[in-house]
């Protein structure tokens, strides 16, 4: 019921700005959270970002940057999940890193290693690189200056790159 | 080579990517209430946004099944082993539960997103932190991440002239000392220089440096209000030179960059690759100076 109650309240307007602001925000929000969470956790932890953006949207008209804070919403939300997964700490001889590395298929072992990579470096490669979004908008997402995404990116792949020279893919 | 690696790369994202599938505005409004990040955080008693834990490390969980079956879509399918990638799937799913786990264990708050305040609409506060952020990476030591800051220029030597390799061999440290303000088009911020090698004759330098950045956030232009403050500077550098000339006759002239090929501010200072061995002299130097000293 509270579903449609809302929906309704879309329909008659309102809110048509937010629809617009969803339009923008969601495909930032969610490629980026899942290049920082995989693909479950980070389209949840965007869904859930989007959901605190429409209940508090009256909000998100002052902001300065309100993808970048609701990136930072997402993150939380994230490692809220991750810290609520009662799993016990992996033994020492795990070796299920390794067999993901060993995978036949490149692109799958690429992706274990930029899993290895930090958050920041994973992000960036992924919307930069990967997916081709432009530095700025990549340093508005993580709050930092366009120059330090651009470092982040040239780590991260050099750290690929030399991960498919060992491989001699 | 690193081409063909730049696009598989590339090409891995894209397939990871595409298998997200879109949120619908929906599903976002049909949601319960989702707690405030800040209100909601026992850590954040009052109010203020904590930094949280680095996720730095393997905690992204790459659904490599889901991976898998995109790879296998409008191609030929090859024979696959299906168990390596659960085993890798799950294996990567415990690592990340770990860091959870590690995070929920070392009492420190999760991160929150930060209060939203209006002054950060302020292009001088925005400008400023720009500046702050140039800042650390060049006292970092990292020239090649210093060098990412700057924008592609056709002389790009009056934009780095002042962060020279040289200067970071001398461990040369910036500090902002006051406000900065706008003066269209730059920000200038009084900024205090100081590093080992001007450091051991008592110098340092302090004075207004305009930064200009363009729209992607480079910098386009780094110039000393001033123009060229550092006279003392080059008659420190004039004395040494003269002195490690007649000291080490034959091995100094290699410290120094050949005639015309540096900008004035640098042309009577120790090149990057000359810096190390003057700076084992300058004890020497300094020593026997009457006029240098800290």
């Amino acid at each position: 019921m509270r579903c449609s109650g809302l929906l309704e309240t879309m329909d008659d307007d309102p809110s048509a700005s937010f629809a617009s602001f969803f339009a923008q925000a969601e495909p930032r929000l969610r490629l980026a959270l899942s290049g920082a969470f995989g693909a479950e956790l980070g389209r949840e932890a965007a869904a859930d970002a989007l959901a605190w953006a429409w209940q508090n949207r009256e909000r998100l008209d002052g902001m300065h940057n309100p993808i970048g804070y609701l990136y930072r919403v997402g993150r939380s939300q994230a490692l809220r999940d991750v810290r609520r997964r009662e799993v016990p700490c992996p033994r020492g001889d795990d070796r299920g890193m390794e067999e993901a590395r060993e995978d036949p298929d490149p692109q799958l072992t690429l992706l274990a290693v930029l899993a290895e990579l930090p958050e920041r470096q994973r992000v960036a490669v992924w919307m930069v690189h990967g997916l081709g979004y432009r530095h700025s908008e990549v340093a508005s997402l993580l709050g930092c200056s366009s120059p330090t995404v651009a470092t982040h990116v040239r780590r991260g792949l050099s750290r690929l790159r030399r991960h498919l020279e060992e491989t001699r893919v | 080579m690193s081409e063909l690696h730049d696009d598989l790369i590339a090409r891995a994202v894209r397939r990871a990517a595409d298998g997200v599938a879109p949120i619908t505005l929906a599903e976002v409004t049909a949601r319960g209430r989702i707690p405030d990040p800040v209100d909601d955080d026992e850590s954040t008693t009052n109010g203020a946004a904590p930094q949280g834990p680095s996720t730095g490390g393997p905690v992204m969980v790459i659904d490599l099944e889901r991976e898998r079956a995109a790879g296998t879509t409008g191609t030929a399918p090859a024979p696959r082993r299906r168990w390596p990638a659960m085993a890798a799937a799950a294996a990567l799913l415990v690592v990340a539960a770990a860091v959870g786990w590690a995070v929920a264990n070392r009492d420190e708050p999760v991160d929150v997103a930060p209060v939203e305040t209006p002054s950060a609409a302020d292009p001088l506060e925005r400008a400023t932190r720009a500046v702050d952020e140039f800042i650390g990476v060049y006292n970092s030591g990292d020239p090649a991440a210093v060098a990412d800051w700057f924008a592609d220029l056709p002389n790009p030597l009056d934009l780095t002239k002042h962060v020279d390799p040289a200067y970071q061999w001398a461990d040369d440290r910036w500090t902002r000392i006051g406000p900065c303000r706008i003066q269209d088009p730059s920000v200038v911020c009084p900024i205090r220089r100081e590093d080992d090698f001007h450091g051991a004759a008592g110098l340092s330098l302090e004075d207004d440096y305009a930064f200009r950045f363009d729209d992607e956030g480079l910098l386009v232009r780094l110039v000393l209000l001033e123009g060229d403050p550092w006279a003392e500077h080059h008659a420190f550098r004039a004395d040494f030179r003269a002195w490690a000339e007649a000291q080490h006759p034959g091995a100094v002239g290699s410290w120094f960059p050949p005639p015309g090929s540096y900008s004035a501010e640098l042309a009577d200072m120790p090149t990057a690759e000359g810096m190390p061995a003057a700076l084992e002299l300058l004890d020497e130097f300094i020593a026997q100076s009457d006029r240098w000293g800290p």
